[in-house]
């Protein structure tokens, strides 16, 4: 659905993203994590076609956002970390404006307002003015202001920020609602926890690069590559020169330190491929006592990504 | 209703509470005006009307005009806007009409007042009334434009105050609602003589339908929208042609030669806009930055989209000061024609300074330092100058149109070179440099 291709922007003096490429599959939740400052907030300003980049392409369905920049705020919905609501307007007129503003046919734009605000649960408050609702419920109307005319992605810049944890669940809920609706969602946030529950994707950026793109576990698919662990029923020194014949493992690391030889290394995610690289391991007289994916948290797995960032 | 924020500014705008206070307050003061003269209906009130139309239109109505652009950006709503799928036409007239939509409930108000009581034959009348209309219309879309231009310039602006931007429209408009008052009675342009109202009234028309262009452009701008230089260029060009067209016989006398008058005229207009364009538009490196990629690329159309108009204009008084330096004639104050290749040079000298200034590393003074050293050299050094009758020495401050013609040409030219190389070497010091590492 996106695919970004050596993005670079700069504000005067200070390069914000740095050759920044990645895709991003059609119905994928990607959480973009990073330290304050990587340049998530400016990634998804270009995203939204908000700003013109100093070089490099995005492509949107296939189009260039930066020749086609009103097709992508037609398709897209994006909610800024510094949100704004027009205070002195209820609930139900805000959707309706918004409705309107995103060319909704008038006769849809009814449907439009009441179901964005009941995928949003504000439907009780259509009468409440923007400005006398709570915290939470600001948030809710702002997602609802974004989705209204039902964009195919969206965007949000840290979306649980200032929430209290019940509201927090109940966007993680929602979140996972849209993505079930087939919606794209690229979520800025530092709230990884958060983020895991419903995110298929991690995007990891630092200093305005992109270090890492991975797949958060339960989530995989046929092209990216998973994190496999392999435990040994006893020792088995031609691991590592088996491990590197095969095709398509990568990242191999071989622990034989401890009572158990084990091994971890990446490799893809297709349940088939998998099925055959264990075939091939056992053909090749591997004494494997277990062959898992390994379950790592999001927390974990960004911390280790900063760590790895440090030592280099 | 067919434009979603125009919608969105009658819902804020327009209120019961909002439509009895308004011809309340308007009807006690014109009754206060009534009582105070002689209880008459006369023309007292009928200026009192036009006063406060004047007021509420073109300073109040401007003000709202431009907080229709701040209040979004403080608001953090703005991006939402930028987001929604409205045209950029829709967008700058829903916007231009919805938030002053109160004022001109008010102006209304007084205009129907002034009709009711005005002591002038009815066409008259109506040719005054239609004067205020286009003089609000002209003061709300110059407080418009600028608030978008300089807003596009530095976001930071969101946090002025509106009325800066109401004093611009009613600096635009006020002018012209004195020229219309004066006592002429017709105006000659291009040798034709039309009744005088009636040049100011299609006069303001004009200049109405040119502040339009230029809200939408500055809106396409803000929605990401990309155009090229026609807008900007036909707006000079007709700038520099109506202009052209008060060129007299006095001017013709003193100048010599009708065509060689209007050239000047046309000079006038692009170096002020060249000036005033410098100043206004944004000198963000990251533009030049990104023209330097084009131009390696040799993408000719995406440069077209992304000059800056002030550099446009620099190309306009390039080629004006080229051709009166061929076809002025000489014993008219300009004795050598290299006083337009010296007024040129100077004119670039200035554009570097003000580049210098903006290529900092500290750019957010950087317009006012450059106005200050422009000050300083343009009047503080050549009154000292003066003032110990060192007058030989203007040759470094003014284009020489006698005399020392040659020699101030090589001076202001020595001094071109000079503040290009500090432009260019501070440029490539503090954002050249990334550029290289990403090429």
């Amino acid at each position: 659905m996106i695919k970004v291709e050596n993005l670079c922007f700069e504000y005067p003096g200070v390069r914000a993203l740095d050759d920044v490429s990645f895709t991003v599959e059609k119905g994928s939740v990607v959480a973009l994590v990073g330290p304050n400052g990587a340049g998530k907030t400016t990634l998804l300003h270009c995203l939204a076609a908000l700003d013109q980049p100093l070089s490099g392409v995005i492509y949107l369905d296939g189009d260039d956002i930066t020749q086609y920049p009103r097709m992508t705020h037609r398709k897209t919905g994006y909610l800024p970390d510094f949100f704004g609501l027009y205070e002195d307007l209820t609930v139900e007129r805000c959707l309706r404006y918004h409705a309107c503003a995103h060319g909704i046919e008038a006769d849809k734009v009814e449907h439009a307002v009441q179901q964005a605000a009941e995928r949003l649960d504000i439907s009780d408050r259509m009468q409440v003015r923007a400005k006398e609702l709570s915290r939470g419920l600001r948030q809710r109307l702002a997602i609802a202001q974004a989705i209204v005319h039902e964009p195919p992605l969206l965007l949000l810049d840290e979306p649980a920020s200032g929430l209290d944890p019940e509201a927090r669940h109940s966007l993680a809920t929602l979140f996972l609602g849209l993505r079930d609706l087939g919606l794209t969602l690229i979520v800025s946030s530092h709230i990884l926890t958060e983020l895991e529950a419903y995110s298929t994707h991690m995007l990891v950026m630092r200093q305005g690069k992109i270090i890492s793109q991975d797949v958060i576990h339960g989530h995989e698919s046929s092209v990216a590559s998973c994190q496999l662990r392999l435990k040994l029923a006893s020792d088995f020194p031609e691991l590592d020169s088996v491990l590197k014949n095969i095709d398509g493992i990568s990242a191999v690391q071989i622990d034989d330190q401890a009572d158990v030889w084990q091994a971890s290394f990446s490799f893809s995610c297709d349940k088939t491929l998998q099925h055959n690289l264990l075939k091939q391991l056992i053909e090749s007289h591997v004494p494997i006592a277990s062959f898992a994916e390994e379950k790592r948290d999001m927390h974990a797995a960004y911390l280790d990504k900063m760590q790895e960032i440090h030592h280099v | 209703m067919f434009n979603p924020e125009f919608r969105r500014n009658l819902w804020l705008e327009i209120t019961p509470h909002r439509l009895i206070g308004m011809p309340l307050v308007l009807g006690a003061m014109f009754l206060l005006a009534c009582l105070l003269n002689d209880q008459e209906w006369g023309q007292g009130v009928a200026n009192l009307a036009l006063t406060l139309c004047g007021l509420i239109s073109m300073l109040w109505g401007a003000s709202l005009a431009a907080e229709s652009i701040l209040s979004e950006v403080r608001s953090h709503t703005w991006e939402n806007q930028r987001m929604s799928a409205m045209s950029a036409w829709d967008m700058s007239w829903g916007k231009l009409l919805g938030a002053t939509i109160y004022s001109w409930y008010g102006a209304a108000i007084c205009l129907l007042v002034y009709l009711t009581s005005a002591d002038k034959p009815f066409p008259v009348v109506i040719k005054v009334m239609l004067l205020f209309v286009l003089c609000g219309l002209f003061s709300q879309s110059i407080a418009l434009v600028a608030s978008l231009q300089i807003l596009k310039k530095d976001r930071s602006v969101a946090r002025s105050q509106a009325t800066v931007y109401a004093v611009f429209g009613l600096m635009a408009a006020a002018p012209l609602l004195q020229l219309a008052f004066n006592q002429r009675i017709s105006a000659a342009w291009y040798g034709i003589t039309i009744d005088y109202m009636d040049f100011i009234l299609i006069s303001l028309v004009f200049y109405v339908a040119w502040a339009w262009v230029g809200i939408y452009h500055a809106m396409r701008s803000e929605l990401q929208m990309q155009h090229g230089i026609w807008g900007w260029t036909l707006f000079v060009v007709w700038l520099m042609g109506y202009l052209m067209g008060f060129v007299d016989d006095t001017l013709v006398m003193r100048w010599g030669g009708v065509g060689s008058s209007r050239l000047l005229v046309a000079c006038l207009v692009a170096l002020l806009l060249t000036y005033l364009m410098i100043f206004v538009e944004s000198k963000d490196p990251v533009i030049f930055l990104r023209l330097k990629t084009m131009f390696e690329q040799r993408n000719w159309q995406q440069i077209s989209r992304t000059l800056p108009c002030w550099f446009i204009t620099l190309l306009f008084a390039f080629m004006i000061c080229m051709a009166l330096a061929f076809v002025f004639p000489v014993g008219k104050g300009f004795e050598s024609s290299l006083f337009f290749v010296a007024l040129y040079l100077f004119v670039l000298r200035d554009v570097c300074i003000i580049l210098w200034v903006n290529f900092s590393q500290q750019r957010k003074r950087a317009d006012i330092t450059a106005v200050l050293y422009l000050i300083v050299l343009y009047g503080l050094l050549p009154s000292i100058t003066h003032a110990t009758g060192l007058d030989i020495l203007d040759i470094f401050f003014f284009p020489q149109g006698e005399g020392n013609a040659f020699m101030g040409t090589c001076i202001v030219a020595v001094q071109f070179v000079i503040v290009l190389w500090f432009a260019k070497k501070r440029w490539q010091s503090n954002y050249g440099v990334t550029t290289a590492v990403h090429e």
